[in-house]
């Protein structure tokens, strides 16, 4: 499991990432927190304005349905009581993304675990507080056979497909903050494939670490 | 940069839990109110410092981020951005929420005697008070003496620019630094530091209008052109400082200061 990642490359918001997993590449910016609108303003939390915009096209209940996903694991994820009567803003830009032809079965899975594991990385480039870390993966079973980061013929020919996304506590796959599923799945293959999937996230965390450390370690270059 | 790593949901490398020791935390870290547990919140360099005692440490995540959040003691530079009943507001940072300056927050003012600030014009501040629920204010007033004390109106002959979070904190706070004391060595310059990431530079007499240059006498406008453009080329020296590693300073040095 692979991924490509560059942070900071948009200079006027306060984080930035673009990430690339598989046939998926997604650009998120964060901005924040900064003052909301009237009717954004929480009187005790920061309030989260979550945009998707896809590849080609405009953006429609798709996207909508993916912006309600991706609000509910960050809400729980973000130290919101830190940033009182505050707006953090997170528009995740896709750039390549799989389209299904017409007629063909429209998935989402692989989108979505790109946009979750790429607001991570935006999100600390931000320095906004984050209780803890997370790293999702998206998975095929086919015949009980697993599929990291499937293909779009990969998702054709599998029986389900699900992306899951771990909280990471001290380098450990602690709760899943979100599990999607589709397709025809039995209870045991369903609580493998979880199991399976705890390791898979923790390498993709160790993968973060590195890339935070040359981050910092780039922030910080005029250090002696 | 040498210290440790951390990341959100590490766990502190503290003994939390040791009620001998009084715990104070800094930026990146939060305390649960629920569970009172203390963990990281950001990603960056992990800072523990203990006094001599054991009785006493300080904790807290040195990392770099764009947006600025105002603390209490806090040095600021603002831009006076408009008025409202007796304030001013004040931008610490561009589209983030204007933060108030009380026209009694300035030495020997008095309801009559009133400070003269224009829109458009910078201040170097103090946040006398920063509770994220209610409105950040700013004072011009040196706590400890009640005087001016540096604070005040930055004059226009100045040039503002802003560099990162971190580097602003490292020019700051660190009395080592050595790339101000490098800068030393090339002209004379007067400094004002927000640690908002603003930085007011002005070397000599800095930037001049023409039309105060014809009045002043004693000057040749020469000296003025020397004046404004060694300003600029420490602007971009410490602009640059930011992106190199400390060996290749004094070359970057050189190449800011080429042509003054």
């Amino acid at each position: 499991m692979t991924f490509q990642v560059r942070t900071s490359l948009l200079e006027n918001v306060d984080g930035s990432a673009e990430l690339q997993i598989g046939n998926t590449k997604v650009i998120t910016s964060v901005t924040g927190p900064i003052e909301p609108k009237a009717r954004q303003d929480l009187p005790n939390q920061a309030s989260l304005e979550i945009v998707i915009r896809p590849a080609v096209d405009l953006a429609s209940t798709r996207e909508k349905l993916l912006e309600d996903k991706l609000r509910s694991l960050l809400q729980s994820i973000i130290v919101r009581y830190k940033y009182p009567r505050q707006l953090i803003q997170i528009v995740v830009q896709f750039l390549v993304s799989d389209t299904s032809s017409e007629g063909e079965i429209d998935y989402t899975s692989n989108e979505l675990n790109a946009a979750i594991n790429c607001c991570y990385f935006a999100l600390i480039d931000a320095g906004v507080a984050l209780s803890a870390s997370f790293a999702s993966l998206s998975i095929s079973l086919n015949d009980g056979k697993a599929t990291y980061n499937p293909s779009l013929v990969d998702l054709n020919k599998s029986d389900s497909h699900h992306v899951i996304c771990f909280n990471i506590v001290k380098g450990k796959a602690d709760k899943i903050l979100l599990l999607e599923s589709q397709g025809d799945i039995e209870e045991e293959e369903l609580f493998t494939m979880i199991s399976n999937a705890v390791s898979e996230c923790e390498v993709i965390h160790q993968q973060q670490r590195k890339f935070i450390k040359e981050k910092v370690d780039n922030d910080y270059v005029w250090k002696q | 940069m040498s210290g440790s790593l951390i990341i959100p949901g590490d766990s502190l490398p503290i003994d939390s839990r040791d009620s001998e020791i009084k715990t104070t935390i800094g930026p990146g870290i939060y305390k649960n109110p629920q569970t009172q547990s203390i963990i990281p919140t950001n990603a960056g360099v992990i800072n523990v410092q203990q006094n001599k005692a054991k009785t006493t440490q300080l904790v807290y995540v040195e990392s770099n981020s764009k947006r600025y959040i105002p603390q209490t003691n806090d040095f600021v530079i603002g831009i006076v951005t408009g008025v409202v009943g007796e304030a001013y507001k004040v931008l610490l940072q561009d589209f983030s929420t204007a933060v108030l300056l009380s026209m009694m927050a300035f030495p020997n003012a008095t309801k009559k005697n009133r400070p003269n600030l224009k829109i458009g014009q910078a201040v170097y501040a103090r946040v006398s008070q920063a509770i994220p629920e209610i409105e950040t204010e700013l004072e011009c007033i040196d706590p400890t003496t009640g005087k001016e004390g540096g604070f005040g109106l930055l004059d226009e002959s100045g040039y503002i620019f802003t560099v990162n979070l971190n580097f602003a904190r490292e020019l700051l706070f660190n009395p080592n630094s050595i790339f101000l004391e490098k800068l030393a060595s090339r002209c004379k310059f007067e400094i004002a530091i927000g640690i908002n990431g603003k930085v007011w530079i002005k070397c000599g007499e800095g930037i001049k209008l023409e039309k105060e240059t014809s009045e002043e006498e004693g000057k040749t406008p020469r000296e003025n052109t020397r004046d404004l453009k060694s300003t600029l080329a420490a602007a971009r020296y410490l602009t640059k400082c930011q992106k190199i590693s400390v060996e290749s300073l004094d070359q970057v040095l050189d190449e800011a200061f080429k042509n003054v």
